[in-house]
């Protein structure tokens, strides 16, 4: 376990030279950079798709899209922009199949029991001590999550960004490739749609 | 400023990304709007909460399963490599489906124009077709001739020995034709009572060469009897022929050596045309008309002609007018029990045709249009003569 932060440390040590490492034929090196941006992926995919074992599967997809294309990484933007960029185009995908159109019909993500069925960020909540304040805790987090599943695309995909993952302006401009005064506005419109779908939870 | 230009800052507001101007603007506005206080605050708090909400963890053996799956999906990939392989080659295969694509379609144009007759495709004519007709065996006898018919200027094909003529006029000259024959002939019971075997024979071979070569088929209708009769009709006739030609024919040979081939073609058709030659006749006129074809025969023609030719026969004539055409004699067929030719196969040049074609008018009438020829080249032609005897 003490090793644990030395390696990680050592993976992070920069994504560049994991890169070129890479590049130069060490296929590890990629290992270490999906150990360094699982987490930060699989949780964007998990809320962009609000599906645990499809955020595992886009997660997945999304590293591999990785691996394929990191031999011809230009370094024109950060590592993390062209990873985010890649998750999200790989979630919009799924969430623009059919097959995905099709489940979300049949299985409802809708039903806060199918959240609190995996919650794997349950650990997380081991500092509430109180158990109304973690209940009323759990109730909000389903009703944003239900808020924001009832987000369109883009919106979804700004609220995302900006207050789950809490990217800058800059990163979100470059993922989505909008200007920062249009990521400014579409977050705001996206904010103001959020709270009114909120509305009497809060 | 108004409450819904303030709604907008909010978002921006609560980031703090707005520059010292527009928010005290909108501090301003939120200390005097308590709507927009309580927007503001909602809002706050919803942006708290999402950054709030749990961070979801990757599976302990993401990774594990991500090189699973690569791996598996690389698997595939492999196998997918070797399947595909041959697609490589791809641009190969479709030249080499075009490739097979177009020999079909040759075959089958090929396939198609070989049925068409070989006149078509060599001279373009329109649809002057050639069908040979025959007269029944049994109803015309041995010679097994031909019988065009008039109205549509084409014959029509008939098998040997068989069917019958489907146009009456048609019958009708040809009933003539044998009933001539037939009075004309010896043993003209014979010639109505039993097909001739061999003159199927040579039908049957004469169809067989025609299947291989295509020739232009003439139909000669010989207006006068006594050309047509010298050799066997008139047998009992050869031996005063021969001693005729021999007393008559060899002096006069040697005069007219010098005559032009034209000239002296001329005026013996000219004068075989003209002349009705029967049995009686034919002796006396003979002799001087027919001197210039054996003068183009040449020598061993001459020598021919002192032996068994006195009265110079159809076929001969027209060995002559092909020669003085610059063509060659291919065959002659022979009806061996007559003696008679039934059909001369020839080449001439296509330069030469028309001007073969009128002085074989000379001899008899044609009954078959000649096909529009291309006279420009020199390729020769297949010309088959039948030979129809007159009435």
């Amino acid at each position: 376990m003490n090793k644990k932060p030395d390696q990680l440390n050592k993976v992070l040590k920069d994504d560049a030279d994991l890169i070129r490492a890479f590049q130069s034929g060490n296929k590890r090196a990629f290992d270490d950079l999906v150990l360094t941006h699982k987490d930060k992926i699989f949780n964007l995919c998990y809320w962009y798709l609000q599906d645990y074992q499809e955020a595992n599967e886009q997660a997945q997809e999304t590293f591999i899209k990785v691996f394929k294309a990191l031999k011809n990484f230009r370094f024109e933007s950060s590592f993390s922009t062209w990873l985010h960029r890649i998750t999200v185009n790989t979630c919009k995908n799924k969430i623009k199949s059919l097959e995905y159109r099709f489940r979300e019909k049949t299985d409802s993500l809708d039903n806060p029991e199918m959240a609190d069925h995996f919650n794997p960020g349950d650990g997380i909540s081991d500092e509430i001590h109180s158990p109304d304040v973690a209940l009323e805790k759990k109730q909000r987090s389903a009703s944003v999550r239900k808020a924001i599943n009832g987000l369109p695309e883009a919106k979804k995909t700004m609220i995302v960004l900006r207050d789950i993952e809490g990217l800058s302006y800059e990163e979100i401009a470059d993922i989505t490739g909008l200007k920062q005064g249009t990521v400014k506005s579409k977050l705001a419109r996206a904010r103001e749609d959020l709270k009114n779908k909120l509305k009497g939870a809060f | 400023m108004k409450c819904s230009n303030i709604k907008l800052l909010l978002s921006e507001y609560i980031d703090k990304s707005l520059n010292a101007q527009t928010r005290s603007l909108v501090e301003q506005h939120l200390k005097d709007c308590e709507t927009c206080q309580n927007d503001y605050v909602v809002l706050k708090n919803i942006i708290s909460d999402l950054g709030e909400l749990p961070k979801v963890k990757a599976p302990d053996d993401f990774l594990d399963n991500l090189h699973a799956r690569m791996d598996s999906r690389f698997d595939i990939k492999k196998i997918a490599r070797t399947l595909f392989v041959p697609f490589k080659i791809k641009v190969p295969l479709e030249l080499l489906t075009a490739a097979a694509t177009a020999v079909l379609i040759i075959f089958f144009v090929n396939v198609f124009q070989q049925e068409r007759p070989l006149t078509d495709l060599l001279y373009n004519q329109k649809a002057e077709r050639l069908n040979d007709t025959s007269l029944p065996a049994d109803k015309f006898g041995a010679t097994a001739t031909r019988q065009p018919s008039q109205d549509k200027g084409r014959l029509e094909k008939r098998s040997v020995g068989g069917s019958q003529l489907k146009e009456k006029q048609a019958e009708k000259e040809s009933s003539k034709v044998a009933v001539s024959k037939v009075a004309k002939g010896k043993d003209s019971t014979t010639f109505t009572s039993a097909p001739a075997p061999v003159a199927e024979e040579t039908r049957a071979g004469y169809l067989e060469k025609k299947e291989l070569e295509k020739p232009i088929e003439l139909a000669l209708l010989l207006d006068t009897e006594g050309v047509y009769k010298p050799d066997a009709t008139f047998a009992d006739n050869e031996k005063k022929d021969q001693k005729l030609s021999e007393t008559i024919s060899e002096p006069k040979l040697k005069r007219k050596m010098s005559a032009s081939d034209f000239a002296a073609l001329k005026a013996s058709t000219d004068a075989d045309s003209k002349t009705p030659l029967k049995p009686g006749s034919a002796k006396k006129m003979n002799g001087v008309p027919t001197k210039p074809e054996k003068e183009e025969e040449g020598s061993a023609l001459e020598s021919v002609a002192e032996v068994a030719a006195p009265v110079q026969s159809i076929d001969e004539r027209i060995k002559a007018i092909i020669q003085n055409n610059s063509g060659r004699v291919i065959s002659v067929n022979y009806d061996e029990q007559k003696q008679l030719p039934v059909s001369i196969m020839a080449e001439i040049p296509s330069s030469r045709i028309k001007s073969f074609y009128s002085q074989l008018s000379h001899i008899g009438r044609l009954k078959q249009p000649l096909p529009v020829i291309d006279e420009t080249t020199t390729e020769p032609l297949r010309v088959n003569i039948l030979l129809i005897p007159a009435p």
